[in-house]
């Protein structure tokens, strides 16, 4: 387990403090922010590269804060791998088990499993220069697991991988992940990226984390204005709230399952906002709109709604889409579950 | 002719004229000297002597400038060392900086306390002795190498080292492994330029240590005499003697050795570093 209590990091024009984190053996936990954030600065820390200002680190029950990378027993991915160019395949697997004096019998052993089942034996003696994006991946996942790390940090090293190809190392780094059960926390910006992939994730914003949850509770119960924009929640409106009803521009009603009062911020995903080709059923949370804006993007179609506020939903169902893009007005259900609030001052 | 086509045929004919202008620059001194100046030239016991001299003197320097030059290239290139502008702008200096003017300073700084007290106490003095030779070409040495070398560093991504050392590798054996190989083609180019500069070195060796030719056996020491460099100058200083003493053609003729000298040492360095570059290739 990893557990880092109180930590603050000061460089100047810019300051981390306050930060608190437990990972869990064997988790995929995920780092995420926008560029800037201070995410690689934490992950710097935490592999001992930076010496934090105040707080602790602790690895599995010792206490780490004051050692160096090299005493740490961490792996590291920093962005486009960082093999060693200098070095065949088989010497960046070796390197750090050589600097650990390990005999060159157990060595060798250790290069041909991992080389084996990460399905790198043939590359064993080539140069690091002209792998594929996937083969560096595996290489370096070789290197760095190769001296039993006790965690494995990734610094976004997709991050100048193409789109394409980025899917299928993503796929491939989460089947590794659960292949050697090795605790993974993971450094990115991108938040389609790593949302599958991730067990739990804390959103880091201005050097503070924002949340910590699992994806899904991040999506859909944000704490804040920010890990909802983050997480590209569309509908964030602001409003007030009286009983189990909100009120949002003063002429649009929503029925809740909230019961309190004051102002308040309201997310409402895009994808569980269901559009009607009539009304039917319960008039709670249905409201009759236009369509002001469609369009399609990686076959997920987005259509902006007037309610008398501009509502986005997002859909697969292209035959609905036909059917109703010519009509002058569509209908919409907001699902009372998927509306979240968050009081505000 | 389209614009690029001129373009291209412009900067082509630049180079040739360039090239063609050092060719000529060589090529019109051979007509000063001739064979017979050559063969009398090699006939001297002072020349080869002053061969050794220079290669030794050479050799020792960028021996110096590589031990003390990497490491402290290394260090401005990745520590924060207080000063570092400061530092940056003294040896940039010394580049652009007349060499007569540092064998002045050199002189000033080792006749007066606490350099001087230092040499009492040692019994030695350093002015206008043969290891002045290698302090004054040390010092343009060491500031045309840690320019080349601090290049070098500061192109190596550091995300190597701090890969290395998360793997468990010691600082040192970061810098044994992985820094230094990676910077190697730099390390290389300084090496041959501090070399280079060694055995160019004229005007800081003229004022700080003036000339041995003429001085008498008496003045140098066993070790001097031992390894044969006694009563001989550093080759660039020897063709001065040769010219300001009238002999032209042999003065001519020394520049021609320090021509294919240093024409070999860059090549055989470039060698060197291309067939590391080769190997990587694979």
């Amino acid at each position: 387990m990893i557990r880092v209590k109180n930590l603050s990091i000061n460089l100047g024009s810019f300051v981390m403090k306050h930060i608190n984190l437990e990972v869990n053996t064997g988790e995929y936990f995920v780092l995420i922010g926008p560029t800037g954030c201070g995410k690689t600065v934490l992950i710097e820390t935490l592999v001992g590269l930076r010496k934090p200002d105040s707080g602790e680190i602790w690895i599995n029950n010792q206490n780490v804060t004051s050692q160096f990378p090299e005493e740490r027993n961490v792996g590291y991915l920093p962005q486009d791998f960082a093999l060693f160019p200098n070095m065949t395949v088989e010497e960046n697997i070796a390197f750090g088990l050589k600097a650990r004096r390990k005999e060159e019998k157990h060595i060798q052993s250790v290069i041909n499993r991992l080389a084996e089942s990460l399905n790198i034996s043939h590359l064993l003696l080539r140069y690091t220069q002209g792998l594929s994006g996937g083969e560096k991946q595996r290489v370096a996942l070789a290197r760095a697991l190769a001296t039993e790390p006790e965690v494995v940090f990734l610094d976004e090293p997709l991050s100048s991988v193409d789109e394409y190809s980025r899917e299928i190392l993503c796929n491939e780094l989460k089947e590794i992940h659960s292949r050697f059960k090795k605790t993974f926390i993971h450094v990115s910006h991108n938040f389609e990226e790593i949302s599958e992939m991730a067990d739990r994730m804390a959103v880091i914003n201005k050097g503070a984390i924002e949340q910590i949850d699992t994806v899904e509770k991040i999506i859909y119960h944000p704490v804040n204005g920010f890990v909802a924009q983050f997480t590209r929640t569309k509908n964030i409106f602001k409003g007030t709230i009286s009983g189990n009803e909100i009120l949002i521009d003063e002429n649009i009603r929503l029925k809740t399952k909230y019961n309190t009062t004051g102002n308040v911020l309201i997310t409402m995903r895009q994808e569980v906002i269901k559009i009607l080709e009539e009304s039917k059923g319960g008039n709670d949370n249905i409201f009759k709109g236009k369509i002001v804006n469609l369009k399609n993007r990686n076959n997920i179609i987005s259509i902006t709604i007037d309610i008398g506020i501009p509502i986005t939903i997002c859909t697969m169902d292209y035959d609905l889409v036909e059917r109703i893009k010519s009509k002058s007005s569509v209908y919409i259900k907001i699902p009372i579950e998927s509306i979240h609030v968050m009081k505000i001052s | 002719m389209s614009g690029s086509t001129r373009f291209v045929c412009l900067f082509y004919a630049i180079t040739i004229v360039f090239i063609l202008s050092v060719c000529w620059l060589f090529l019109s001194n051979i007509g000063y000297t001739d064979t017979r100046s050559v063969l009398e030239l090699f006939g001297r016991p002072w020349f080869w002597k002053s061969v050794k001299l220079s290669l030794l003197t050479s050799f020792v320097t960028t021996i110096i400038a590589i031990c003390v030059g990497i490491p402290a290239s290394y260090a401005l290139s990745r520590f924060n060392i207080p000063g570092k502008t400061i530092i940056d702008i003294v040896f940039a200096s010394v580049i652009v900086l007349p060499a007569s003017t540092i064998g002045l300073c050199l002189m000033v700084a080792f006749q007066y306390e606490p350099i001087l007290k230092i040499q009492q106490a040692l019994g030695f003095r350093v002015v206008h002795s043969i290891p002045s030779i290698i302090i004054a070409q040390l010092v343009l040495a060491l500031a045309f190498g840690i320019k080349a070398w601090r290049v070098a560093f500061d192109d190596v991504n550091p995300r190597y080292e701090h890969v290395a050392r998360s793997l468990g590798s010691s600082r040192m054996r970061t810098f044994w492994k992985v820094t230094l190989p990676l910077a190697k083609e730099g390390i290389l180019a300084g090496i041959i330029l501090a070399w280079t500069r060694a055995m160019a070195e004229f005007g800081a060796v003229l004022l700080f240590s003036s000339t041995f030719r003429n001085r008498h056996e008496t003045q140098f020491s066993h070790i001097t005499k031992f390894l044969g460099i006694d009563r001989a100058d550093i080759l660039p200083v020897g063709m001065w003697m040769e010219i300001e003493g009238g002999n032209i053609e042999q003065g001519i003729a020394i520049g021609f050795v320090l021509v294919i000298i240093t024409f070999m040492s860059v090549y055989t360095l470039n060698k060197i570093s291309g067939k590391g570059l080769q190997a990587r290739k694979i």
